[in-house]
């Protein structure tokens, strides 16, 4: 029995064929990835490999309407990289279909129907405010925050607006079928809690459609210099807590659950001279945060308040520069919790330009309040106009503690190879 | 009667001119001078589409298409090579944003920032230097047959603080830019060339970008297909460019 939302999914499908397009107006295009990384620490093995691929095709039907789908593919073993030395490598292979939307574009307004990405937010290395897509979150350790991200399937409606030199923008989200991100193994965060202790994991799956609701909206204003924007989501929280089901010594057998939580915040980026400077600020009401108190796993309501700051540099003699600090706090911690009341941290970028759009880049990022490091360096190197080269090293280190330090056994030496073709 | 009324006409129009006093360069406005120069760069402050080739020094190509509605309105989008395909810059007034389709929201940079190889952002997307600098005319009895300018920045949010631009006075045809920071220091310098019949008037279709110290680093940039068009403001509004 085909699922109504897969029923949309082909509808789009169908409608972006060659068939169905204006001939000019179509085109199908993608990439594929490889990536082979060397561990440095006590990862299960001393190699990991990852490769992905996506293929697009895009048509314009009519003046205004077009159709756009994705089919993405990933197979890897990051998942357990992230594990302890004892538990077992899992290879794991995924196709799943990405972007699928119909859009329709006038004069003064925009709307996109199907399974998309939408991304809120001015500042980039903690991305506080991108709370919309669902995402891979082993992904995050290792690729842009756009390779994490998941479609969802929403109606978004953005109108625009212009008076003088003042323009901006009023966006509607709403979406019948909550998603939800893949998580890290849950043993990254409960180890010290629970030493030499195998979790078992039964996520929860993505709610029937019109089942659980979200929507939200993002009202947006630049003029002279300024950009600024105000938005709101009322969503299934992406992130899950836990519920035990069952216990023993050696195993622990629990379940997600994702809690109805309410996001608000802010966004803003701003030209001083050269400089810019950006900042995202978000309260999220409600998130369950789980705790082992008196013995027993549970969880608790909080208050989650979180925001980044940036500061980047011009182009000085091929040197560019970011600045980043991002604290993440919750009103109330109870004992023993699965994470710290207060999370900052402190990156530095600089990055290099060599030519021809070959880029060497350096990052340090500082953990503050329980002192973690993690050093990430990479040669960009584009050897032709459809292939990319990418050579690296990745460092985690700090104290026990601190989350940079759960991300010790993924430091690592790595190569990938990306090659973009259009059909 | 009235024929030859009409013909009388045209001929003093024709004939008044050559009787007028020829103005001396001297007392040319110098800010005149480059208004005209930038015509001959581009279709003027009219709205129009064209395409631009970049190819650096090891012969890298990269393609845009740049919606130019006036002055401070431009859209810049990338068409090649395919893993830069659908980026897109857009200028409007002197703030600039870029939206590359994996990022999926338009970030707010700077006009300094490199666009590619030694193409600034504003060197494709704001190339009017009379609407952005003040000219004087500097002296120099070497070169008698171009007009030596001095351009300085009109306040700090241009992309580069002071231009030393050469002019031929003969058809006031651009042919050399020398671009220095605000701080002063030399950055690139541009050579002018292949004027070509565009829209009824000759224009520049290559400018050549070699960096100041490092010679060997050149971005060559070709102008071509222009061609006057109507856009809508939605197509400038910062918020539409992810669709």
């Amino acid at each position: 029995m085909i699922k109504r939302s897969h029923l949309l999914s082909l509808l789009i499908i169908f409608a972006a064929t060659p068939a169905m397009a204006q001939t000019s107006q179509y085109q199908m295009r993608g990439y594929l990835f490889a990536r082979l990384t060397s561990y440095t620490q006590e990862a299960s093995r001393n190699y990991g490999q990852q490769t992905r691929g996506q293929i697009e095709q895009t048509g314009q039907l009519s003046t205004g309407l077009s159709a756009l789908n994705q089919l993405r593919w990933s197979s890897n073993s990051i998942n357990a990289d992230l594990s302890r030395a004892n538990t077992p490598k899992k290879e794991t292979f995924e196709v799943y279909l990405g972007e699928n939307f119909l859009k329709y574009k006038s004069e003064h307004w925009v709307a996109q129907l199907g399974y998309q990405e939408v991304v809120w937010g001015e500042a980039f290395g903690f991305n506080y405010a991108d709370l919309i897509s669902p995402k891979d979150l082993r992904e995050t350790l290792y690729s842009d925050a756009d390779i994490a991200r998941r479609p969802l399937l929403l109606a978004n409606v953005k109108t625009f607006f212009s008076l003088g030199d003042l323009s901006g923008s009023l966006q509607l989200l709403y979406s019948p079928e909550p998603r939800f991100s893949q998580t890290l193994p849950l043993e990254i965060y409960a180890e010290h809690l629970f030493p030499s202790t195998t979790f078992n994991v039964t996520r929860e799956k993505t709610p029937q459609l019109f089942k659980e609701q979200e929507f939200g909206g993002r009202a947006s204003l630049s003029y002279a210099g300024l950009d600024f924007s105000v938005f709101g989501f009322s969503y299934l929280d992406r992130d899950p807590h836990y519920v035990l089901n069952t216990a023993t010594l050696s195993s622990i057998n629990v379940h997600e659950v994702h809690n109805k939580v309410q996001s608000t915040g802010l966004a803003l980026a701003k030209t001083l001279g050269d400089f810019v400077f950006r900042t995202d600020a978000v309260f999220t009401k409600n998130k369950m945060v789980n705790t082992f108190q008196n013995n027993t796993l549970g969880f608790y309501s909080t208050d989650f308040f979180n925001y980044v700051l940036s500061l980047d540099s011009p182009t000085y003699n091929d040197y560019s520069g970011v600045l980043i600090f991002a604290d993440s706090t919750m009103k109330e911690v109870a004992p023993l919790s699965f994470r710290n009341k207060s999370e900052k941290y402190a990156i530095a970028k600089l990055t290099k330009t060599l030519g021809s759009d070959k880029t060497i880049e350096l990052a340090y990022t500082h953990e503050l309040e329980h002192t973690g490091r993690s050093l990430q360096t990479f040669l960009n190197w584009p050897v032709s106009s459809t292939t990319d080269l990418k050579f690296g090293a990745q460092l985690y280190s700090g104290e026990t503690e601190s989350n940079l330090k759960k991300y010790k056994n993924i430091s690592s030496l790595f190569f990938s190879l990306k090659n973009y073709f259009q059909l | 009667m009235k024929k030859s009324l009409q013909s009388l006409a045209l001929s003093c129009l024709l004939i008044f001119p050559l009787l007028n006093p020829v103005v001396s360069y001297s007392e040319m406005i110098p800010n005149d001078i480059v208004k005209k120069a930038d015509l001959k760069r581009g279709l003027g402050n009219v709205s129009h589409s064209f395409n631009v080739m970049v190819t650096d020094q090891e012969n890298k190509n990269e393609i845009y298409h740049v919606y130019f509605k006036d002055v401070n309105n431009t859209l810049t989008e990338q068409t090649m090579p395919e893993r830069s395909r659908g980026r897109k810059l857009l200028m409007k007034d002197y703030d600039i944003w870029l939206f590359t389709p994996n990022i999926k929201k338009a970030i707010r940079i700077s006009l300094e920032q490199k666009l590619s190889g030694q193409v600034s952002n504003g060197d494709i997307a704001r190339t009017n230097y009379a609407e952005d600098y003040d000219a004087t005319i500097i002296e120099d009895k070497k070169d008698a047959d171009n007009f030596h300018l001095d351009l300085k920045a009109k306040n700090k949010k241009v992309t580069y603080g002071r231009i030393e631009y050469v002019v031929s006075k003969k058809d006031y045809a651009p042919l050399e830019a020398t671009f220095f920071a605000l701080s002063g220091k030399p950055l690139k310098r541009a050579k002018f060339s292949d004027f070509k019949m565009i829209q009824g008037a000759t224009r520049s279709t290559k400018m050549v970008i070699t960096d100041y110290l490092q010679k060997d680093k050149q971005s060559t940039l070709i102008f071509q297909d222009h061609k006057p068009e109507k856009f809508s403001d939605s197509l400038f509004n910062k918020e539409g460019l992810e669709f």
